[in-house]
Formats: structure tokens, sequence, C-alpha cells
């Protein structure tokens, strides 16, 4: 289908803006890698700081890149399943308030005012405009998804018995969950922490700022993951030659994570003081659960897969696994989906072990954690991310795509400089190496009396990994903005490829209506956040602090 | 729905379901629990080593930019070792990593965990939890003797 | 092409996938069991 303009321009810039802004979060991952080995073992590298670095890394790559692509890639599956566009209000209004906001962002954490991380906990403070960009960055992208509901009415008012398609439902699974999930972040920002760092009001509750940002915070990864899983079900099939095993199961899956994603935010708050036993007990059950729709997308997308090997001959056990389009330039995406889920396998089974009550306590903010993030948001998700951008932004603005070989190796290289870095971080991490730390100033510096020699190992692997990771994105970004510098060939289009289904499959009721599924996910968030902001309140108090990360002074001074 | 995916999400369940139990055994059985949770209360933003009898102490840390208070703490082997943490500033972490114990210190909040030193040596404890420019030098010891 | 196809479809049982996921939650067993221990041992 071809486009208007005015959607056609929103695509463009909603890929390339936080692609260019990638540029700088890539960099700043690299460079931690540095410091953390004790390769640089000082404060700040061309005027950044370790910390600074580390802001920009995890907001431009984990809120600005997925939040826009989310947004960009909802638009494309809109237009392409549906063969309408959403209102011009919606998806200008949604670019302009999420460009300004992440413009602001990426403004403050420059100039150095936002250096809190990208999980901001109170109270090390960041600029209020730092908050207020963010919470525009998300409710911009509340607005595209407002958009799409006319032409989801308009689709189903003309076909009237036919079944939402796979694509819509994971697409309005996603923003539901994150439209549900946001709103304690976007209180948390605008209500809590705001007027706090304007110095409107002088007292934060910590622990209560915290439950509302994992609130978010978890679903938050789902949001990240969903999109590919969109991909993995509908788009990976056909590219490898198959047909998707059972759509029943893909809905499934997607309903499934629309009511255990968003209760289970507790589990990053396993080690924290004012929430019950007994809370992060029953938390623990509902994280084991939400890795079942993850099992069964593992067993449905190897199903598919082994079908399209099996059509080419394969014989046996896993010999299908084999003979699939590795490598081939003229199918590069098939790289960009089958390198994320080999890293998923990975990223999946540490998040379990994450997850599982009492032995969170061996990996909690060690280096474990980013290890096991790295197979997952910049696993599967990024990876996604970076081949649908190159494939979105070809066909909206018409210019070629050159460079195919080194496209399809890219995803290749990523996946080996990946296991590297997530290698390293997680032994590490079990050696007690923290996360969000500059060991090279103190633990990893052989001069300083705080060295821990089995740290130098595990962070070396892990700066190994990072430097292949960014030899990959140095050839990506010149594959991507080679092409964006080209001038156009052919005309604008949106079109996806399409997975047929293998079965002729009998309707489920239940798994063809979101209703249902909204009411038993407000049921379970209430039975883990009702006791737990109750529990926050009994153990926890406000506390008259504010600080700034370079400062040990309290900036709000007590009167007595 | 398809059988052979059901069997899949039998089979997953299944596994999680022991992980559950392995869990749950360990809190019972080998009391390996999570920090609890105590009403906050002033006096345990006082740092303090008090030892209660031969074989059991209290141990009071306050975190704060950029150290605990106290750094270092001698004990007997064998001891068991109750620890209360809060924080007077912004939110840190406290990682014994050769015991396992990792708890957050949360200003406005008190966390406990107890365990038991049966080896003689130095157990060092880190700040986990990114608390400004002076994070990575926030260490301590327990000397076990 | 459509015959053959149906034929494939119909006949079609995931077994090499079936042997995937045993392998896959035999990984899990052996990574979560293997934290497991270090906790037991160091607690």
């Amino acid at each position: 289908m071809t486009i208007s303009k005015s959607l056609k321009t929103t695509i463009l810039i909603g890929l390339a803006m936080p692609m260019s802004l990638f540029i700088l979060g890539a960099y700043n991952g690299v460079m931690q890698t540095l410091y953390r080995a004790g390769v640089l073992q000082r404060a700040a590298t061309a005027g950044i700081n370790y910390y600074q670095g580390l802001t920009m890394h995890g907001v431009i790559n984990a809120i600005v890149l997925t939040t826009f692509f989310a947004v960009m890639f909802g638009h494309f599956t809109i237009v392409h399943y549906l063969q309408r566009e959403p209102p011009r209000w919606s998806y200008i209004g949604s670019l302009v308030l999420m460009v300004t906001g992440a413009t602001i962002d990426l403004v403050v954490m420059v100039l150095g005012k936002a250096s809190a991380l990208y999980t901001f906990y109170a109270p090390l403070k960041a600029s209020a405009f730092f908050y207020i960009g963010t919470a525009m960055l998300i409710i911009g992208s509340w607005i595209a998804f407002a958009g799409w509901l006319k032409p989801w009415r308009e689709w189903k008012r003309e076909h009237p018995d036919e079944k939402m398609p796979i694509a819509i439902l994971g697409t309005f699974v996603n923003f539901t969950m994150w439209f549900m999930s946001s709103i304690p972040v976007i209180y948390e920002l605008l209500v809590l922490l705001t007027p706090w760092a304007m110095g409107t009001t002088d007292t934060v509750h910590v622990p209560l700022t915290r439950t509302l940002f994992w609130m978010f915070g978890h679903p938050l990864v789902y949001f990240w993951i969903l999109p590919a899983y969109v991909g993995y079900y509908t788009i990976l099939p056909k590219i490898a030659g198959g047909k998707l095993y059972s759509g029943n199961a893909a809905r499934m899956a997607f309903l499934l994570f629309l009511v255990l994603s968003t209760p289970v935010g507790v589990h990053h708050q396993l080690s924290e003081g004012a929430i019950s036993g007994g809370v992060k007990l029953w938390v623990s059950v509902l994280t084991f659960a939400v890795s079942i729709p993850s099992f069964m997308t593992a067993f449905t997308v190897g199903a598919s897969l082994e079908y399209a090997g099996r059509r080419r001959g394969a014989r046996g056990l896993l010999q299908w696994m084999k003979k699939l389009p590795w490598l081939r330039a003229d199918n590069y995406l098939f790289g960009y989906f089958i390198c994320g889920l080999i890293l998923f396998i990975f990223g999946g089974l540490s998040g379990i072990v994450n997850g599982s009550y009492t032995l969170n306590q061996l990996v909690h903010n060690t280096g474990w954690v980013p290890g096991h993030f790295h197979m997952t948001v910049a696993g599967p998700s990024i990876l996604f991310i970076l081949g649908l951008t190159l494939y979105m932004f070809h066909e909206v603005s018409g210019k070629p795509l050159h460079m195919k070989l080194t496209i399809t190796i890219i995803p290749y290289l990523w996946m080996i400089g990946v296991a590297m870095l997530s290698h390293g971080l997680m032994a590490g991490g079990l050696m007690g190496e923290p996360r969000r730390t500059n060991l090279g100033m103190s633990y990893t510096n052989p001069d300083s009396p705080m060295f821990n020699s089995h740290w130098v190992p595990s962070t070396t692997l892990t700066m190994v990994g990072g430097i292949v990771m960014g030899t990959a994105a140095l050839l990506y970004f010149i594959c991507f903005f080679r092409m964006l510098f080209s001038k156009p060939v052919a005309a604008a289009r949106v079109s996806l490829p399409e997975s047929e289904e293998l079965h002729e499959e009998k309707d489920i009721p239940l798994l063809l209506t979101m209703k249902p599924w909204v009411v038993i996910c407000l049921v379970l968030v209430a039975t883990t956040y009702v006791p737990t902001i109750k529990n926050v309140f009994k153990y926890g108090k406000p506390v008259k602090n504010q600080y700034q990360m370079e400062n040990p002074v309290n900036i709000i001074q007590d009167e007595k | 729905m398809d059988k052979y995916e059901l069997r899949a999400i039998a089979l997953s369940g299944g596994l999680l379901a022991v992980f559950f139990f392995a869990v749950l055994y360990n809190s019972y059985s080998r009391n390996l629990d999570m920090p609890t949770c105590l009403p906050f209360e002033k006096t345990f933003e006082k740092s303090e080593v008090n030892k209660i009898d031969d074989n059991l102490y209290e141990v009071y840390i306050v975190a704060h930019m950029w150290a605990f208070d106290p750094e270092e703490i001698e004990i007997p082997a064998g001891s068991t070792v109750d620890f209360y943490l809060t924080a007077k500033d912004v939110v840190h972490g406290f990682h014994i990593n050769e015991k396992g114990v990792n708890m957050m210190a949360v200003p406005g909040t008190i966390n406990k965990i107890t365990t038991r030193f049966d080896s003689p040596g130095v157990y060092r404890f880190v700040c986990n939890e990114f608390c400004g420019q002076g994070h990575q030098n926030m260490m301590g010891k327990i000397i076990v003797r | 092409m459509d015959n053959k196809d149906n034929h494939t479809d119909d006949n079609f049982k995931p077994y090499g996938t079936i042997a995937f996921m045993v392998l896959l939650l035999i990984l899990t067993a052996i990574v979560w069991f293997s934290v497991y221990k270090i906790q037991i041992d160091r607690a």
C-alpha cells in the first residue's frame, strides 16, 4: 500500500532520530566496558563522566530507541494489515511529543544534569526537565496507540467475520500493557519527582517511588520484546520458508503476557526492606508463570522453523536447524531474527534465576543482571529493531539498501559480541562484581587498595565483547546512514511478509477477545500491588533528602 | 490447542514447579531467607555492633555517601549475625558476596537479614547500587577470626 | 504444489522441536541448579 506524505515523514523521522541517538548510546556502552576492565582508570573521558555515560546509554538505548521503534513498527503494522492510516492528529501529535521529550532528555543528560541512571532512583536528583521530558516521550506513545483504534474499528466493520490479525493482537496487547503500566511512572515523574526536584515539596517517599517505577519497569521489558515476538510469529516463518505452526498458540502467548507481565514488577525489589516476604513469594510464583508464554514461543517458533527446514529436505531430529536460510544476502532479515532467538535462550534462563525468590540474592545488582539483559533487550529486541529499521526505512523512503552482505553479517557479529560481553558479566556477577560501578577507579585498578584480581578476567572478556558489539554497530551505522543520505529510487510503500498458518485450527473464543484478559490483568495487579503499597506505607517513611550525584551534602537543609 | 504445544507447556510448567519447591525447601529447611521488613525508626540510623553473647551479634549498619558505618567488623568464627541496614542519604546496596547476603539500603526503611560466619577469613562487602560519584569506593570488611 | 503442501502440512509432527525443548529445559535446569548450589555452599 502507498502512504501519505505526512505519515511517510513521521515514520522516517521516527526511525532516523533514535538511530542517530543510538550512535551516542552505543558509544557510551563500549566506553563502559573499557572503564570496568580498568583500561580507563578515571572518572571521565572526553567530557563524559562514567555515570553520565551510563545514564545516556540506558535512557537512549532502552527508553528512547525502544519506544520510538515500537510506535513506528506499530504504525507500519497497522497500515499493512488494516490497509488504512491512523488519523493525522494522532501520529503527528505523538511524534511531536516524543521528539520534544527525547530532545529535552538528551540535552539535560549531555549537560550532566541528569546523571541518575535510567531508573532515576530518588533521592538522587535529576533535573526536573528530565522527568518532564521522559513523561512527554511516554505520553506521546499513548497518543499513537489512541490513533490506531480508529482504523481498527473501521476494519472490523468491513470484515465482521474475520479474526483480528495476530500482528494486530500482538501490537494492541503490547500497547495496552504499556499504557496501563506507564500510568504509575507518569504519576511518579510528574506528581512526585518533578515538584520535589523543583523545590515545591521537600519530602520524598523513596520506597513508594521505587515501587511505582518498577510497576512500570517490568512491563517495560515486555514492551521491548513483544514487537520482536510479533515478528517471530508473523514474519519469521514466512522468510524462513515455513508456516506458523499454531495461530492459537501465538494468540494465547500474547494474551498471557498481558495478564502476567503487569503484576510482577516487585521482583525487581526482592532485596528491599519495605515489602513483606509474602508478597515477594507470590510475585516469584507469577514470575515463573510469565516465563511460560516465552517457553510457548520457543516451541511454536521452533516448530515453524522445523517445518521450514523439513520442507527444504531436512531429515532426522535436528538437521532442520541447519537447513534454514543462514547468511543469505537476499534474506538479510533472517539473521536478525535467528541470532536474537539464540541469545534469548540464555537471556530467558538467566531471567528465571533472577526472579527465583531467595536465589535473587546471589545475583541482585551484580554483573549477572546486565549479563542477563544484554541477552534480551540487547539480543532479540535490538536485533529486531536494527533489522526492521533497515527494512521499514528502505520501504518508506524508497531509498536503496546497499552493502547487503555487510547487513547480513552484522547480526552474527553482534551475537558473538553479546555472548562474550554477557558471559563475562555473569561470571563476574557470581564473583560479586557490582553493576553500575566505575570499577577501573578502584576494584580493577591494581594500584588501588580495593583491587580485586578476580574481576579482571571477567571484565576483560566483557570488554572484548563490547568492542565486537561496537564494531557491529559501526558497520550498521555505515549501512543505515548510507541509505539515509542516498536518493530515492522507488515510490514509498508499506508491506510486510505475512506468515501463513500451518493448520486450519478451531477458533477458541477466549483467545479472540481482549476484554476478559484485561479484567484478569487488573485483578492480578491488585493481588500484588494492594499489599505492596500497604507494606510500603507501613514499613517505610518519607525523607527530606535530595542529593546531586557529585555532592554528599543534602540539598534540602533542615531548619532544626 | 495443539497437543504437542500443550505438552511443551506442561513440561515447562513442571520444571518451574520443581524450581519453586526447591526454593521453598531452602527457605524452610535451610533457613535461607529473604531480607525482612521492620518499621522504620530513627534509632536504626545510629551504627552499632552489639555482642549479645559469645556467638550472637547484632550489627546496625548505616550506609551513606560514600562509606559504610561501621566499615570494619570483627567477630569470632561460628557467630550468627543479625544485620540491620538503613541509609542516611540515597539508596545504597550491601553485598557480602561470599555469604550471599545482598540487601538494599533505602532511606526511610530498615532491612534485616541473619547469617552465620563459620569459616575464618576476610569477607568483603561492597555497595552495589549507584549512589553518586564515590560509589566505586564504597566497601567494607568483616574479619572473622 | 498445493497437494504436496497439504500432504506435508497434515503429516508434520514437530519431533525435532520437542527434542529442542527437552534440551532447552535440561539447560535451564543445569543453569538454575548451578546457581542454587552456589547459594547453598555460601550460606
